[in-house]
């Protein structure tokens, strides 16, 4: 027989199959036939080292659970109808297999509770046996007693025979009692001793299949790790792509940002290609894994390069700015404000400090004769969406001691209440940002206030106490 | 060598041989034939029962002698079922040894 009429014959033994399976099975057959004709053999003799050709198709339906002589049973006519079922083959296979351990362990779970309930059922009746035995000798009591004879002796006999049925009846009760404990206690031991019995044969067979476990486990804690190092790397790929949409709309908008988008680029090539490296370790059944891993691997070292010359551009991007120095924010909104203080003179001496609450800059002392006497004038150039300066004076703060301390009132304190700057910075960010875009940057800031002068009538110099 | 002790033993080379690692149908049979002679073309039922029986999994494999070869890997269900073979078959040749050695010593 020849090849093709071999597997023709096999096609239609085995047309009960689905497409898929048979096709499979064709193909291997073909495959080994063709290997054999490659080392010597022809097509005959590698087919009748197959051995009996009927023998070997019931072999095949036996594999998926169909019976041998359905071939013979008009296939043709019948496989149409049937090849719906046989596609489940072997989903029917696994289900019948599900369903058989099912009942092999609800059968062995039924007996043990068969034998565990005849165990229990011997005891207790043992004991109801036992209480039944009191009943009859107390009634032959109490017959022995009303038959026996005069009206004070039977009344006498009725005393103790009443008197022996408690007594008879509470020993039952104890003896009762006693067994019920000891079926009780049987019954742990029995299940304790079921449970060590199943505990050394858990132990026996984890012992014999150590090795195999162990492998096992070995696989699976691979596998994991492999799902991890996939998940790590990928997730850190999601934020590197986000990075780089919002890095790209940021340099079209014309912010000096190119090297860093470069350098998120090569980022982006790095730690994809990483995650994809975890496939590969993941998935045995991929082909050519070799070649996979290394286009990994050239993405990855093309990365690092691409990253690298986006890291350079930066550099240079960024050392080629300009310094412009200390810029204060919000210029254009500074006020000047005259804050002013009266105080009684027969009160003692002021004490000024030459810094404000909270400031660092000096405040100088002038006299001024415009400035009305007993007052204390603070001219005070401030940001008003920023901070309210406010004058107060409070216990003498002074580093003065003795007579000198004694004659000050009080310490006058320029107090700074912050107000909600986020308009001032929010209104000032253009300013900023086109910094940037100009490839300038500066130390920003903004100060509260910005200068403060403390101004005081000559006649009242010697009433205040400043100390430079 | 006797058809219903090789019938026997098959699965177990098999499974064994896949174990060491991966081969295809044709490699299978060459393997299997050092060790017990038997009908080439019953390695293949029993393989198909093996993979349906989900002791086995199948991929294919570029070749460069031909089309893609269909390789078989043992799966972890299938190192156990393994494991479990070989300790049957030795409890089975020690007691099988040990009755007939009863039986020759009398």
């Amino acid at each position: 027989m020849d090849k093709q009429t071999f597997l023709k014959k096999l096609e239609e033994a085995l047309s009960v199959l689905n497409e898929e399976e048979l096709k499979d099975i064709i193909g291997e057959y073909e495959q080994h036939i063709d290997m054999k004709v490659k080392n010597g053999l022809t097509e005959e003799e590698a087919i009748a080292d197959f051995g009996d050709e009927k023998e070997l198709i019931a072999e095949l339906l036996e594999a998926y659970h169909v019976r041998a002589d359905y071939a013979s049973a008009g296939a043709s006519g019948a496989a149409g109808g049937r090849k719906g079922k046989a596609q489940s083959g072997p989903q029917e296979k696994e289900t019948a297999s599900l369903l058989q351990q099912f009942q092999e362990k609800g059968a062995h779970l039924r007996k043990a509770a068969a034998e565990k309930g005849s165990a229990w059922k011997e005891r207790i009746s043992g004991w109801s046996d036992g209480l039944r035995r009191e009943k009859p000798e107390a009634g032959a009591g109490e017959a022995a007693g009303e038959a026996a004879g005069t009206e004070a002796g039977t009344e006498r006999r009725n005393g103790r025979s009443f008197l022996r049925q408690v007594m008879d009846r509470a020993a039952g009760c104890v003896r009762g009692l006693w067994r019920l404990t000891a079926a009780l206690a049987a019954g742990l031991w029995h299940l304790a001793g079921r449970t060590v019995t199943e505990g050394i044969r858990f132990l026996r067979w984890g012992l014999r299949n150590a090795r195999t476990l162990l492998l096992a486990g070995i696989r699976i804690c691979g596998k994991a790790f492999w799902v991890c190092w996939m998940a790590f790397w990928g997730g850190m790929g999601l934020f590197a792509l986000f990075g780089l949409g919002v890095l790209a709309v940021l340099l079209i908008q014309g912010y000096p940002l190119a090297g860093v988008t470069v350098g998120t680029v090569g980022l982006n090539l790095c730690l994809f290609p990483a995650a994809g490296l975890g496939v590969t370790f993941l998935y045995q059944k991929m082909g050519q894994k070799a070649k996979v891993r290394g286009v990994l691997l050239v993405l990855i070292l093309a990365g690092v390069l691409v990253g690298g010359i986006g890291t350079g551009a930066a550099i240079a991007e960024y050392s080629s700015m300009t310094y412009l120095g200390v810029r204060i924010l919000g210029e254009d909104q500074m006020v000047t404000e005259e804050l002013d203080f009266a105080f009684d003179p027969e009160l003692g001496k002021v004490e000024v400090l030459p810094v404000w609450y909270g400031g660092g800059e000096h405040a100088a002392l002038r006299t001024d004769a415009s400035v009305p006497e007993h007052t204390i004038r603070y001219q005070v150039t401030y940001n008003p969406r920023q901070v309210q300066p406010k004058v107060t004076l409070q216990e003498a703060e002074t580093g003065l001691e003795g007579e000198a301390a004694d004659q000050i009132q009080g310490t006058l304190l320029l107090e700074r209440w912050y107000q909600d700057d986020s308009e001032l910075w929010w209104s000032q960010k253009d300013v900023i940002l086109q910094d940037l875009k100009n490839r300038q940057f500066a130390s920003y800031r903004a100060p509260g206030i910005t200068e403060v002068v403390i101004l005081v009538n000559p006649a009242d110099r010697q009433q205040i106490v400043y100390q430079e | 060598m006797n058809a219903q002790f090789k019938k026997g033993v098959l699965e177990l080379i098999v499974l064994e041989s896949v174990r060491q690692r991966d081969m295809y149908g044709y490699e299978l049979v060459e393997e299997v034939s050092k060790v017990v002679d038997v009908n080439e073309g019953t390695i293949y039922p029993l393989l198909k029962r093996l993979t349906n029986e989900r002791y086995f999994e199948t991929y294919l494999r570029e070749s460069t002698e031909g089309p893609p070869r269909k390789y078989y890997h043992l799966t972890a269900a299938g190192v156990l079922y393994r494991d479990s073979l070989e300790a049957e078959w030795n409890q089975l040749t020690k007691r099988v040894g040990r009755f007939l050695e009863d039986c020759r010593h009398g």
